[in-house]
This record gives structure tokens, sequence and C-alpha cells, in this order.
């Protein structure tokens, strides 16, 4: 086999790649469905305003619960307020650090992040004629990893929206109930025996009716 | 369901269990916090002492208040001698005899540990002779006493 007979099989396979390549890219799957880049910056700004109302409702729950339950004269009710107070923090702070990440990160500057100049040195310089249509199937599936490294971010794994959001409801339901709600029979006493404490109350109450 | 959906579901209902225990069980006040006269009394044979934090007097005014329950005549005998409860005359006496109740108001003065009559005081002192009982209303201001002595005048006048 001489050398020209070894690169016309190697030109063949090329094409051959660059076909395929051409083929998947242009597959449904390929094309980036979630996110129109002309209506990024709506679908950011509202992601942006649920991140901050989420940080700024858990970081008032949180003052909140240490104000209203950690002074309590009670153990466990002081215990609950620090709870509270521990858990609404956690929220606030990776809802507000989100924020402050969504803010930084501008569609403006889509392209010139470091993952997308990784990608883009990955890219090599056509080097045989039939290795046009490689590179436009390369660049379509380089878009789609800009798009979903971006995705990545702004769906950021420290704070999934939705799961954080279900944690902090409960916690706001937790604070609300303990603080508006009348702790067991409603009285703090010395005892925990119910019968002995409707008794003492009972004779508390007749004795008092009496004075 | 994804594993990160059981995760936050799993913590929801801790929380959620968490505070339904908190409000279901009753408050406990701790024992250092009780007042001198049940510590001196929580202990003593005959004598069942119960402190009550924050018992609502009326709507505005809430008092702490010691509740002593003699179970015994010799018991009964140690509070009458301790408050200086004044003894029954024989009208007194039948009338307790009849079933029927008497209550008398002490003021006491502060002192820790004992309890003395006199004109500085931060205790008023409900005396059940039937029930053999001393409620103790530690009454830290005039609103407080006035609530207490004037319980009924003032639930009269506003059922009126």
């Amino acid at each position: 086999m001489t050398t020209n007979d070894i690169e016309k099989e190697l030109q063949e396979l090329w094409d051959w790649q660059a076909c395929r390549i051409d083929t998947l890219a242009a597959l449904p799957e390929a094309q980036p469905q979630r996110i129109n880049t002309a209506q990024k910056g709506t679908w950011r700004h509202r992601l942006m305003v649920k991140y901050l109302a989420l940080g700024l409702v858990s970081l008032a729950a949180g003052i909140t619960a240490l104000a209203a339950l950690g002074g309590d004269a009670i153990l466990r009710i002081q215990i609950t307020g620090y709870v509270l107070g521990a858990v609404n923090a956690f929220i606030a702070v990776n809802s507000l650090v989100t924020f402050a990440m969504l803010l930084r990160h501008h569609p403006a500057k889509e392209g010139t992040d470091s993952m997308s100049r990784f990608v883009h040195r990955m890219n090599m310089e056509p080097r045989y004629s039939g290795q046009q249509s490689a590179v436009s199937g390369q660049q379509s599936v380089d878009s789609r990893i800009i798009l979903n490294s971006q995705l990545s971010i702004l769906n950021s794994p420290l704070v999934p929206i939705r799961q954080v959001a279900a944690v902090s409801a409960a916690a706001l339901v937790v604070l609300v109930s303990v603080a508006c709600t009348p702790i067991g029979d409603g009285h703090a006493m010395s005892t925990g025996d119910r019968a002995a404490r409707a008794e003492a109350i009972h004779n508390v109450e007749t004795i008092l009716s009496q004075i | 369901m994804k594993r990160s959906w059981h995760i936050t579901i799993l913590v929801c209902l801790l929380l959620l269990a968490g505070g339904g225990a908190v409000i279901l069980l009753p408050r406990i006040v701790p024992y250092g916090q009780c007042s001198d006269i049940y510590r001196q009394y929580a202990d003593t044979e005959g004598i069942t002492a119960t402190f009550i934090k924050d018992y609502p007097v009326n709507d505005t005014v809430a008092v702490d208040v010691t509740l002593l329950a003699a179970t015994t005549d010799s018991a009964w005998s140690l509070l009458q001698e301790r408050f200086q409860v004044p003894p029954l005359n024989d009208v007194a006496q039948q009338l307790i005899d009849s079933g029927k109740d008497i209550v008398f108001t002490l003021q006491a003065s502060k002192i820790d540990g004992t309890v003395e009559l006199g004109n500085d005081y931060d205790k008023l002192l409900g005396i059940s002779y039937r029930t053999k009982q001393i409620s103790v209303f530690h009454v830290k201001n005039e609103d407080a006493v006035r609530a207490v002595l004037f319980h009924n005048l003032d639930k009269s006048v506003q059922q009126n």
C-alpha cells in the first residue's frame, strides 16, 4: 500500500465521520430546546426574583425564630427557635449567594466565560478540505455545550429552588404554629402530669373566685 | 421521584413532626425557674406543691402562682404555722364542716425562703380552709395586686 492509498483511505474515513457528526447534530435532540437566547434574559430575571424573595423571606423568618422562641423559658422551645433559625439562615445564605451568581452571570457575556474559551480552544483548525462540514457540526455541538454549562450555572445544584422553597415553607409553618398556638394546655407548670396540671388550675381558679 | 425530592420531603416531615411535638407536649417549667416557696416545699411529705408560671388573672395581667395543697392534717398544721394562718372560730368551723369554704387573704413580704406578713409585700396568699390549700400569688406591681384582689368584682362588672 502506498502513501497515497493511505491518505485516500484516511480522507474517506474522515469524510464519513464528518457526515456522521453532521447527521447527529441535525437530530432534534441535539438542538438547544429549553432556552431561546432571545428570551434568556427574561427567564433569568424571573429566577433572580425568586431567589431574592426566598432569601429575604428566610432571613426574616430566621431572625423572627431566634427572637421569638430563642429566649423562651422552656428549653424545648428554645431549641426549636435555634433549629428554625439555623435552617432559615442556611436557606437565606444559599439563596442570596445564588442570586449574586445570577447577577454576575449576564447573557451579554455569553462566550467569554471559561467554559466557552475551553471549548473553543478544543476546536482544531481544519487540515483537509473535507473537514468544513465537520467543523460546522462541531460548532453546533459546541453551542449546545455552552448553553448546557450556562444552564448548570443558572440551575445551581446548591440551591434547587423548588426543594429549598418547600423546606422554607415547612419551617415557616412550624414557626408560626409554635409562636401563635398555645403550647400543650396553654399553661407553663412545674409538673408534666396532665391530671395534676388540670387539678392545680382548677384549685387556683376556685380560690381566686372566692377571694 | 428524584432522590433530592426524597430528602426534601424527609426534611419537611422532620420539621413538621418536631413542631407538632413542641406544640402538643405540655410546657414544664425548669426546677431552677420555679419560685422559692415551691422549691422549699416540693419535697415535703404530705404537701403537693405546684408552680404555675404566668397564670392569666384577666386579659391583661398574668402572675406566677405557687399552690400548696396539704394532704395530711400534720402537713396542714405545718402550713398554718409557717404562713401564720389564723385559726378558725367555732362558727367558721361549723361552716367548714357543713361543706362551705372560707377563703382568707393575707399579704406576705419580700423575704426569700420564709413568708412573713407585712405591708411591704410581693405575695398575696389565698387560703382555703376546706380544701387545706394555700395559693401564693406572686404579685410584682400594683396592677397585679388589684387584678387578684378585685378579680371577682371585675368579672361581675364585665358580665353586667
